[in-house]
């Protein structure tokens, strides 16, 4: 993370060899702080589980005993890596359903709406400040048995008994959680639909390109590094979640974050926890490396558009 | 593009489609609010008849008080910290160059994009290792982590815009750096500071992931409902629900005007 | 430029208003609270007790008494599996807790670890009336000292919805049946090994057996429950969601306790509770002191009134459940007493397995999260 080849290539001058400036004491005031709370409660607690991992539980206590079973484990048993990748295939529904659902939306709002343009996006993004938990959990009356879509499609005649799937099912997690994450999409697309160039949108249509034309060729390459940032976000944040599967989720919707959660708050094998949260971490802190540097070509190529 | 005489399917569609996305946003919070007043205890469909008995049991329910409370007390102290840590660290990247510069800034950003029951378990097992108690204390220490983060990108997105050349008039008119920081540099920001105050109190509200795992007995407001689900008091939750919703509505009214002042300055 | 700024300080004005009234609010709705517990301290005064325990069991129906008598604050935090417990109280929990209620099947190990005190019967004159069934069980002694006061005890029975399902079922295999396809629902817990255990009749000839199955057993039992999946709505993870799930009408079958046909039918509906053929687990929930408890006076005193035999006819009435005081039936109705057992508490008892300490926990677990996982 640290050496990022491409950071040095955007600065090729070399820092200068006396850098005695550097280190001034507002400077050291201002930081210091901040980098020994970081040390304490970020830093110590990772690798604290990182060391954790290694050791192992016997009858329910932890024993200091080093080796790589748990690694081993998770990687053999379906149970840990089955629920892993299952957990991936979730969560890339969830960043496909709400960049889909945000997209036109966050369009709409900034291409078609001419007045009050500031409340529409205020409404949108009002559910953000609105309990996560409340959110999920309204779910449950919607989609239950005797809940209100089971009601209204026996009511107009499209099924004959309630259906079971709606709630307690994959189903249900995703709908949930992409409806919790489509206003983070949203806000980010529609951030990065505000900084095209009115003009470049002008001088394609000047150009003769039809609006789909301009929409596929322009629109979308321009918002990119949002769509990229917006699914970033709903991708880990849905990795991380353990509240909607257990509230909404079926018999067979266990999450990855809910082994963590049973590992540590019922089965008592914080090491084999601590296991599948390393590895949780470095598949994110890899996802959040590959998405900067998507950002990144995206948004050079956004210059490249605009130097022309 | 609109000055056209046919109809427009293309516009047609994407408006139909932003209305149902729209709706599909704000379905399942008006769900709540409307069963909040059922007087049934149970969620089915169509509602029977209507009350405001939750509200009166909420405020009854000596449990849901006593997590608001330590809620509060925690956001407002995490906030605090949040600004204290989090302002120094938004100047030193905006003020100075320093090595390493990048990766603290991005350091810095993790705790509010890690998946929290990560950041939650990691922290449990520091507090149970140095033998510490799991109180509200070791919650307000995991939230403190994350506001940091969220001060620091607001303040430090609003010092980028801020003309500098000011605060150079100031003290080349004889002003101190502290006057300067004082009469200066903070009004201009401190409509940052405010929004940045009002979102990290208003997220450390909601936090859970993180909360879960570093509570002892005293149980934060979203650990408290979380229980609550859990052991299916819904009605309840249907109302406090509700409470959140028209509180956090009222935050956001709050923050938005302080964004347009920003905007107009 | 100066109207903003003025609206700027009212509104911050206003909400640091909100925040103070909101908090002197709820303080002042619990007076006994002090800002101790707020400020994380684990030193109460002797004021506040803390309460680690299975729903329902500080309900105001009864701990309300003894909060007025002793000028005492009685604070609860419920767990949802005894491995729930055993991780709370493990994970830094163990030192803000005064009184627990495992249940027989951690009971022993909490013990060996050293995590409960044991409890001075002199300051306990009611435990002599407590059902001397109850009393003799070893797993809570050691070394002469006794560790847990008998508090309630129940079966895992088989409940169903007598609405729609007419006759009685008489075999756990009614939960395979496909006429009930996703109207099930069992506990998220490992106690459904013991139930596939007693299936396989290996409590037959020894009780403990389904408590240690070796791997083969497990790996059976894990096939078992992996098949009644599509039978499943949901695993329940606490005795209010079962009752939620009855009440929605989601399910028509389930392994639960009392609890829930007791406040189910209280709206009018019609469950009820069965044997089956297989037999049934059941358990008996203790009392306990943490070790680190700095209230230990304090805790006997409660587990004392609450075990007294009129205090404990209100535990029933809260819970449902069978209760540890003989003499509580002087204060019951003939129904009640009927329906908690307690007056035929022998012969009742012979028909369940009690459950016993699982030697290798962790195991159990994993084969029931891969049950999960499938």
């Amino acid at each position: 993370m640290q050496d990022e080849p491409s950071l040095s290539v955007m600065k090729p001058e070399h820092p200068p060899k006396h850098r005695k400036r550097i280190w001034r004491p507002r400077l050291l005031i201002l930081l210091i702080p901040p980098i020994i709370w970081l040390s304490v409660f970020l830093f110590i607690p990772y690798v604290t589980l990182f060391i954790n991992s290694f050791w192992k539980v016997d009858f329910g206590t932890i024993v200091h005993d080093f080796s790589f079973d748990n690694y081993k484990k998770f990687f053999t048993n379906p149970l840990y890596y089955g629920t892993f990748l299952k957990t991936l295939r979730i969560a890339a529904w969830v960043t496909f359903f709400s960049i889909l659902l945000s997209y036109p939306l966050a369009y709409f709002i900034h291409f078609k709406i001419k007045k009050n343009k500031q409340l529409f996006y205020t409404l949108v993004i009002i559910p953000l400040w609105v309990s996560y938990l409340v959110r999920a959990y309204a779910w449950k009356i919607v989609l239950g048995q005797d809940g209100i879509l089971n009601n209204f499609l026996l009511a107009i005649g499209i099924i004959h008994k309630p259906v079971e799937i709606f709630l307690y099912s994959p189903y249900a997690v995703i709908l949930a959680l992409t409806h919790i994450y489509t206003p983070w999409v949203l806000m980010s697309i529609y951030t990065s639909l505000e900084h095209i160039p009115r003009d470049v949108l002008e001088a394609s249509k000047d150009l003769g390109a039809g609006r789909f034309r301009t929409f596929f060729h322009i629109v979308i390459p321009l918002s990119l590094p949002g769509v990229i940032a917006g699914a970033t976000f709903a991708f880990v944040l849905t990795m991380g979640d353990f509240l909607a599967p257990q509230l909404l989720g079926g018999t067979s919707s266990m999450m990855v974050s809910n082994v963590v959660y049973s590992l540590f708050g019922v089965a008592n094998n914080w090491p084999l926890g601590s296991t599948i949260g390393i590895v949780t971490l470095v598949v994110v802190l890899g996802i959040l490396q590959l998405t900067h540097r998507l950002e990144k070509r995206t948004a050079s190529f956004e210059d490249g558009t605009r130097g022309r | 593009m609109s000055r056209r005489f046919k109809p427009d399917w293309v516009h047609a569609g994407l408006t139909v489609t932003a209305v149902l996305v729209f709706a599909f946003i704000y379905l399942p919070m008006i769900v709540v609010v409307f069963y909040s007043f059922s007087e049934n205890a149970v969620n089915s469909f169509p509602i029977q008849s209507w009350s405001t008995k939750w509200y009166g049991v909420l405020m009854h329910d000596r449990a849901l008080l006593d997590s608001f409370q330590n809620s509060l007390i925690v956001a407002v102290a995490g906030t605090l910290i949040g600004l204290l840590l989090g302002i120094p660290a938004a100047f030193a990247v905006d003020r100075f160059q320093f090595p390493g510069k990048a990766l603290f800034e991005r350091i810095v950003l993790l705790p509010m994009i890690l998946p929290g029951i990560i950041t939650g378990v990691a922290m449990m097992s520091i507090f149970v290792l140095s033998g510490l108690h799991l109180s509200l204390v070791s919650i307000l220490l995991g939230h403190g982590t994350f506001l940091i983060a969220i001060v620091m990108t607001q303040v430090y997105a609003r010092l980028k815009r801020l003309n500098r050349s000011i605060e150079e008039a100031s003290m080349d008119l004889g002003a101190t750096r502290m006057k300067t920081f004082f009469l200066i540099t903070l009004p201009n920001i401190r409509t940052a500071i405010i929004g940045a105050s009002l979102l990290s109190f208003t997220l450390s509200l909601d936090e859970i992931a993180v909360s879960y795992f570093l509570t002892g007995r005293d149980l934060t407001l979203p650990v408290q409902i979380w229980a609550m689900l859990r052991r299916g008091i819904t009605p309840e939750v249907n109302a406090i629900s509700t409470i959140i919703f028209v509180f956090s509505v009222v935050m956001i009214v709050i923050v938005t005007r302080l964004s347009r002042d920003k905007s107009e300055a | 430029m100066n109207t903003r700024s003025m609206k700027m300080i009212v509104l911050a004005l206003l909400v640091s208003a909100f925040v103070a009234l909101s908090a002197c609010g709820s303080k002042s709705q619990s007076p006994g609270s002090s800002n101790a517990g707020a400020a994380g301290k684990s030193v109460s005064g002797g004021k506040t007790l803390n309460l680690l325990t299975w729903e329902g069991y500080a309900d105001p129906k009864f701990v309300k008494g003894f909060e007025d008598k002793f000028g005492v604050k009685v604070t609860a935090t419920y767990f949802g599996s005894s491995d729930e417990l055993v991780a709370k109280l493990k994970g830094g929990g163990g030192n803000v807790f005064d009184i627990i209620s495992p249940s027989s099947d951690v009971a022993a190990y909490l013990i060996k670890e050293g995590l409960v005190a044991p409890v001075n019967l002199e300051h306990i004159p009611n435990y002599a009336n407590l059902a001397s069934k109850l009393k003799d069980m070893v797993d809570v002694k050691k070394d002469g000292k006794v560790y847990g006061i008998p508090f309630t005890w129940g079966p895992d029975s088989l409940i169903y919805d007598a609405d729609v399902i007419k006759t009685p079922p008489d075999s756990w295999n009614v939960f395979w049946d496909p006429q009930y396809k996703g109207k099930v629902s069992i506990w998220d817990d490992i106690s459904n090994i013991y139930l596939i255990g007693q299936m396989m009749g290996l409590d037959q000839s020894d009780q403990s057996k389904v408590y240690n199955m070796t791997e083969d057993q497990l790996q059976q039992a894990k096939t078992k429950l992996v098949e009644l999946k599509p039978q499943i709505r949901k695993y329940w993870a606490s005795a209010g969601e079962l009752n939620d799930l009855f009440s929605n009408k989601e399910v028509v079958l389930a392994v639960g306790w009392p609890l829930t046909p007791t406040t189910v039918n209280a709206t009018g509906r019609h469950l009820k509770e069965t044997i089956p053929k297989e037999g049934i687990t059941g358990w008996i929930d203790r009392l306990m002191i943490v070790n680190s408890s700095s209230n230990k006076d304090l805790a006997e005193t409660y587990i004392n009134y609450v075990i007294e035999e009129s205090v404990m006819k209100l535990v029933s009435d809260a819970t449902g459940y069978g209760v540890a005081n003989i003499n509580a039936v002087k204060h019951m109705s003939p129904e009640q007493a009927k329906a908690i057992h307690i007056d035929d508490m022998d012969n009742y008892m012979k028909k369940i397995n009690f459950w016993q300490e699982v030697k290798d926990r962790n195991r159990y677990n994993e084969i029931w999260n891969e049950v999960k996982a499938q």
